[in-house]
Protein backbone atom coordinates (compact mmCIF):
# COMPACT_ATOMS: atom_id res chain seq x y z
CA UNK A 1 0.00 0.00 0.00
CA UNK A 2 1.19 3.53 -1.14
CA UNK A 3 2.32 5.49 1.93
CA UNK A 4 2.48 9.74 2.06
CA UNK A 5 4.90 11.19 4.98
CA UNK A 6 3.29 14.06 6.82
CA UNK A 7 5.63 16.47 8.11
CA UNK A 8 4.97 19.13 10.71
CA UNK A 9 6.79 21.81 12.04
CA UNK A 10 5.73 21.91 15.83
CA UNK A 11 5.70 24.82 18.34
CA UNK A 12 6.61 24.34 21.62
CA UNK A 13 3.13 24.75 22.73
CA UNK A 14 2.47 21.81 20.17
CA UNK A 15 4.86 19.99 21.24
CA UNK A 16 3.06 19.81 24.39
CA UNK A 17 -0.52 19.02 23.28
CA UNK A 18 1.45 16.49 21.26
CA UNK A 19 2.73 15.00 24.31
CA UNK A 20 -0.75 14.91 25.73
CA UNK A 21 -2.46 12.75 22.71
CA UNK A 22 -0.33 10.50 22.96
CA UNK A 23 -0.82 9.86 27.21
CA UNK A 24 -4.37 10.46 26.88
CA UNK A 25 -5.09 8.53 23.09
CA UNK A 26 -1.98 5.60 24.58
CA UNK A 27 -0.34 6.10 21.27
CA UNK A 28 3.16 4.62 21.31
CA UNK A 29 4.70 7.46 19.37
CA UNK A 30 3.90 10.71 17.29
CA UNK A 31 2.78 8.84 13.96
CA UNK A 32 0.30 6.63 15.78
CA UNK A 33 -0.74 9.48 17.85
CA UNK A 34 -1.12 11.63 14.39
CA UNK A 35 -3.70 8.95 13.25
CA UNK A 36 -5.37 8.76 16.31
CA UNK A 37 -6.46 12.37 15.75
CA UNK A 38 -7.28 11.47 12.20
CA UNK A 39 -9.54 8.74 13.59
CA UNK A 40 -10.97 11.20 16.22
CA UNK A 41 -11.75 13.52 13.54
CA UNK A 42 -13.59 11.19 10.99
CA UNK A 43 -15.72 9.70 14.03
CA UNK A 44 -16.58 13.66 14.78
CA UNK A 45 -17.07 14.87 11.52
CA UNK A 46 -19.04 11.63 10.11
CA UNK A 47 -21.34 12.37 13.59
CA UNK A 48 -22.01 15.75 12.43
CA UNK A 49 -22.53 15.00 8.03
CA UNK A 50 -25.45 12.30 9.89
CA UNK A 51 -27.24 15.64 11.49
CA UNK A 52 -25.71 15.53 14.61
CA UNK A 53 -24.40 18.43 16.74
CA UNK A 54 -21.62 18.63 18.93
CA UNK A 55 -22.46 19.76 22.48
CA UNK A 56 -21.06 20.66 25.90
CA UNK A 57 -23.08 19.26 28.62
CA UNK A 58 -21.74 18.22 32.20
CA UNK A 59 -21.40 14.86 32.76
CA UNK A 60 -23.49 14.73 35.50
CA UNK A 61 -26.57 16.32 33.11
CA UNK A 62 -29.10 13.39 32.83
CA UNK A 63 -29.44 14.39 28.77
CA UNK A 64 -25.15 13.69 28.92
CA UNK A 65 -24.47 10.74 26.34
CA UNK A 66 -20.99 10.08 26.17
CA UNK A 67 -19.97 9.90 22.61
CA UNK A 68 -15.94 9.97 23.29
CA UNK A 69 -15.79 7.20 25.91
CA UNK A 70 -12.53 6.04 25.42
CA UNK A 71 -11.60 9.74 25.64
CA UNK A 72 -13.56 10.25 28.67
CA UNK A 73 -11.88 7.17 30.60
CA UNK A 74 -8.55 8.41 29.67
CA UNK A 75 -9.19 11.84 30.56
CA UNK A 76 -10.84 11.17 33.80
CA UNK A 77 -10.64 7.39 35.25
CA UNK A 78 -12.64 7.97 38.32
CA UNK A 79 -15.60 8.46 35.59
CA UNK A 80 -15.24 4.00 35.04
CA UNK A 81 -15.96 3.74 38.70
CA UNK A 82 -18.83 4.42 41.10
CA UNK A 83 -16.98 3.87 44.21
CA UNK A 84 -13.85 5.07 43.42
CA UNK A 85 -12.82 8.89 43.01
CA UNK A 86 -9.51 11.18 42.09
CA UNK A 87 -8.97 12.70 45.83
CA UNK A 88 -6.55 15.51 45.37
CA UNK A 89 -3.05 14.85 46.58
CA UNK A 90 0.68 16.53 46.65
CA UNK A 91 1.57 13.19 43.97
CA UNK A 92 -0.29 10.44 44.48
CA UNK A 93 -2.41 10.52 41.81
CA UNK A 94 -4.21 6.91 42.17
CA UNK A 95 -8.23 6.54 42.70
CA UNK A 96 -9.26 6.34 46.06
CA UNK A 97 -12.66 4.62 47.91
CA UNK A 98 -15.57 7.17 47.90
CA UNK A 99 -16.27 8.61 51.26
CA UNK A 100 -12.87 6.77 52.87
CA UNK A 101 -9.31 7.80 53.69
CA UNK A 102 -8.17 4.63 51.50
CA UNK A 103 -6.24 4.79 48.19
CA UNK A 104 -7.18 1.38 45.78
CA UNK A 105 -3.74 0.15 46.53
CA UNK A 106 -4.25 -0.11 49.61
CA UNK A 107 -7.48 -1.64 50.05
CA UNK A 108 -6.07 -4.63 47.17
CA UNK A 109 -2.88 -4.83 48.98
CA UNK A 110 -4.22 -5.52 52.12
CA UNK A 111 -6.24 -8.53 50.69
CA UNK A 112 -3.96 -9.81 48.75
CA UNK A 113 -1.81 -10.14 51.74
CA UNK A 114 -4.03 -11.71 53.61
CA UNK A 115 -5.81 -13.76 50.80
CA UNK A 116 -8.97 -12.35 51.30
CA UNK A 117 -11.79 -12.70 48.92
CA UNK A 118 -13.42 -9.51 47.63
CA UNK A 119 -16.91 -9.92 50.24
CA UNK A 120 -14.08 -11.28 52.88
CA UNK A 121 -12.24 -7.55 52.19
CA UNK A 122 -15.55 -5.82 52.30
CA UNK A 123 -16.29 -7.07 56.09
CA UNK A 124 -13.11 -5.98 57.14
CA UNK A 125 -13.44 -2.67 56.03
CA UNK A 126 -17.07 -2.33 55.98
CA UNK A 127 -17.29 -1.70 52.30
CA UNK A 128 -20.02 -2.19 49.70
CA UNK A 129 -18.82 -5.57 47.74
CA UNK A 130 -18.65 -3.49 44.80
CA UNK A 131 -16.46 -1.10 45.94
CA UNK A 132 -13.54 -3.80 46.67
CA UNK A 133 -14.44 -5.34 43.37
CA UNK A 134 -14.00 -1.45 41.90
CA UNK A 135 -10.73 -1.06 43.40
CA UNK A 136 -9.53 -4.74 42.49
CA UNK A 137 -10.20 -3.62 39.00
CA UNK A 138 -8.71 -0.70 38.79
CA UNK A 139 -5.13 -1.80 40.59
CA UNK A 140 -5.43 -4.89 37.80
CA UNK A 141 -5.77 -1.50 35.41
CA UNK A 142 -2.98 0.49 36.98
CA UNK A 143 -0.74 -1.84 38.92
CA UNK A 144 2.74 0.22 37.75
CA UNK A 145 1.07 3.84 39.20
CA UNK A 146 0.36 2.20 42.59
CA UNK A 147 3.75 0.43 42.99
CA UNK A 148 5.63 3.37 42.17
CA UNK A 149 3.41 5.64 44.47
CA UNK A 150 4.22 2.60 47.31
CA UNK A 151 8.16 3.34 46.33
CA UNK A 152 7.51 7.18 45.90
CA UNK A 153 5.92 6.74 49.92
CA UNK A 154 9.24 5.04 50.78
CA UNK A 155 11.04 7.15 49.33
CA UNK A 156 9.93 10.54 51.19
CA UNK A 157 9.52 8.47 54.02
CA UNK A 158 12.88 7.07 54.56
CA UNK A 159 14.71 10.19 55.68
CA UNK A 160 12.65 11.32 58.93
CA UNK A 161 12.26 8.17 60.13
CA UNK A 162 14.11 8.70 64.00
CA UNK A 163 15.01 5.14 64.21
CA UNK A 164 15.58 2.14 62.33
CA UNK A 165 16.00 -1.54 64.01
CA UNK A 166 17.00 -4.50 62.74
CA UNK A 167 16.21 -7.85 63.64
CA UNK A 168 18.12 -9.31 67.00
CA UNK A 169 20.43 -11.87 66.79
CA UNK B 1 0.86 0.39 73.60
CA UNK B 2 -2.39 2.65 73.18
CA UNK B 3 -2.97 2.63 69.58
CA UNK B 4 -4.84 4.72 67.01
CA UNK B 5 -5.44 2.66 63.35
CA UNK B 6 -5.53 5.02 60.44
CA UNK B 7 -8.47 3.65 57.82
CA UNK B 8 -5.90 2.37 55.52
CA UNK B 9 -4.88 -0.06 58.32
CA UNK B 10 -8.77 -0.61 60.36
CA UNK B 11 -9.57 -3.92 59.26
CA UNK B 12 -11.57 -5.90 61.86
CA UNK B 13 -9.04 -8.75 61.67
CA UNK B 14 -5.85 -6.72 62.76
CA UNK B 15 -7.74 -4.75 65.58
CA UNK B 16 -8.66 -7.97 67.11
CA UNK B 17 -5.31 -9.12 66.97
CA UNK B 18 -4.14 -6.26 68.23
CA UNK B 19 -6.48 -6.27 71.15
CA UNK B 20 -5.98 -9.81 71.95
CA UNK B 21 -2.13 -9.29 72.34
CA UNK B 22 -3.02 -6.59 75.13
CA UNK B 23 -3.00 -3.30 73.18
CA UNK B 24 -5.75 -0.82 73.85
CA UNK B 25 -6.87 -0.03 70.11
CA UNK B 26 -9.30 2.46 68.62
CA UNK B 27 -9.84 2.89 64.76
CA UNK B 28 -10.75 6.12 63.43
CA UNK B 29 -13.91 4.45 61.10
CA UNK B 30 -15.05 3.68 64.77
CA UNK B 31 -13.98 6.46 66.72
CA UNK B 32 -13.53 9.42 64.81
CA UNK B 33 -15.55 8.28 61.37
CA UNK B 34 -14.76 7.10 58.19
CA UNK B 35 -12.92 10.29 55.76
CA UNK B 36 -11.21 12.06 59.24
CA UNK B 37 -8.92 14.47 58.37
CA UNK B 38 -5.26 13.46 58.64
CA UNK B 39 -5.06 16.47 61.01
CA UNK B 40 -7.79 15.18 62.97
CA UNK B 41 -6.50 12.38 63.53
CA UNK B 42 -3.22 13.89 64.64
CA UNK B 43 -4.94 15.77 67.29
CA UNK B 44 -7.08 13.14 68.27
CA UNK B 45 -4.13 10.76 68.61
CA UNK B 46 -2.29 13.59 70.98
CA UNK B 47 -5.07 14.37 73.06
CA UNK B 48 -5.86 10.22 73.83
CA UNK B 49 -1.97 9.90 74.02
CA UNK B 50 -2.46 7.61 71.41
CA UNK B 51 0.16 6.25 69.30
CA UNK B 52 -0.86 6.74 65.07
CA UNK B 53 -0.36 3.18 63.18
CA UNK B 54 -1.23 4.15 59.20
CA UNK B 55 0.06 3.53 55.65
CA UNK B 56 -0.05 7.32 54.37
CA UNK B 57 3.47 7.57 55.52
CA UNK B 58 4.40 10.83 53.67
CA UNK B 59 1.42 12.54 54.65
CA UNK B 60 1.75 11.98 58.32
CA UNK B 61 5.63 11.92 58.77
CA UNK B 62 5.01 15.96 57.30
CA UNK B 63 2.30 16.38 60.21
CA UNK B 64 4.53 14.78 62.82
CA UNK B 65 7.42 16.58 62.04
CA UNK B 66 5.92 19.73 63.26
CA UNK B 67 4.86 18.96 66.27
CA UNK B 68 7.84 19.41 69.40
CA UNK B 69 5.96 16.24 71.42
CA UNK B 70 3.42 13.34 70.11
CA UNK B 71 3.15 9.96 71.48
CA UNK B 72 4.79 8.21 68.30
CA UNK B 73 3.69 7.55 64.91
CA UNK B 74 3.85 3.82 63.59
CA UNK B 75 4.19 3.72 59.55
CA UNK B 76 3.79 0.85 57.26
CA UNK B 77 4.91 1.15 53.82
CA UNK B 78 3.22 -1.13 51.19
CA UNK B 79 3.45 -3.67 48.59
CA UNK B 80 5.68 -6.03 50.92
CA UNK B 81 3.40 -9.44 50.30
CA UNK B 82 2.06 -11.51 52.94
CA UNK B 83 4.31 -9.41 55.29
CA UNK B 84 1.14 -7.38 55.56
CA UNK B 85 -1.11 -9.88 56.68
CA UNK B 86 -3.28 -8.82 59.64
CA UNK B 87 -1.02 -11.48 62.12
CA UNK B 88 2.74 -10.14 60.35
CA UNK B 89 1.65 -6.53 61.79
CA UNK B 90 0.39 -7.72 65.04
CA UNK B 91 3.56 -9.53 65.50
CA UNK B 92 5.82 -6.55 64.44
CA UNK B 93 3.58 -4.03 66.70
CA UNK B 94 4.81 -6.96 69.33
CA UNK B 95 8.31 -6.52 68.21
CA UNK B 96 8.18 -2.80 68.49
CA UNK B 97 7.13 -2.63 72.12
CA UNK B 98 9.66 -5.44 73.37
CA UNK B 99 12.15 -2.66 71.37
CA UNK B 100 11.29 -0.03 73.01
CA UNK B 101 9.03 0.61 76.36
CA UNK B 102 8.09 3.73 74.96
CA UNK B 103 7.28 5.64 71.59
CA UNK B 104 7.49 9.17 72.35
CA UNK B 105 8.49 11.49 69.63
CA UNK B 106 9.74 8.35 67.90
CA UNK B 107 8.51 7.74 64.32
CA UNK B 108 9.01 4.02 62.88
CA UNK B 109 8.44 1.80 60.28
CA UNK B 110 6.42 -1.32 61.11
CA UNK B 111 8.67 -2.61 58.28
CA UNK B 112 11.79 -2.85 60.12
CA UNK B 113 9.98 -5.02 62.89
CA UNK B 114 8.98 -8.17 60.41
CA UNK B 115 10.73 -10.72 62.41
Amino acid sequence: MARRRWQVDLRSEDELTLTRVRQVLGAEGDSEAGRALLALFAKLSAAVEQGITISFLPGDDPRAVDALPEFTRALRPESRYRWLVAVPHPWRKQLSIKGRRITAGQLVDSMEANDFSIEETAREYDLPAEAVAEAVDYVARNRPLVLAEAAEERRRTEPFLTHRATAPR
Amino acid sequence: MRLLLDENVSGHSLAEELRCAGHHVETVTATLGPGTSDLAIAAAALSGGHVVLTRDCDDFRVIYGRLSEHPGLLLVYGFEGKALASGALAGAVANVARTYPSLQNMILTLNDFFW
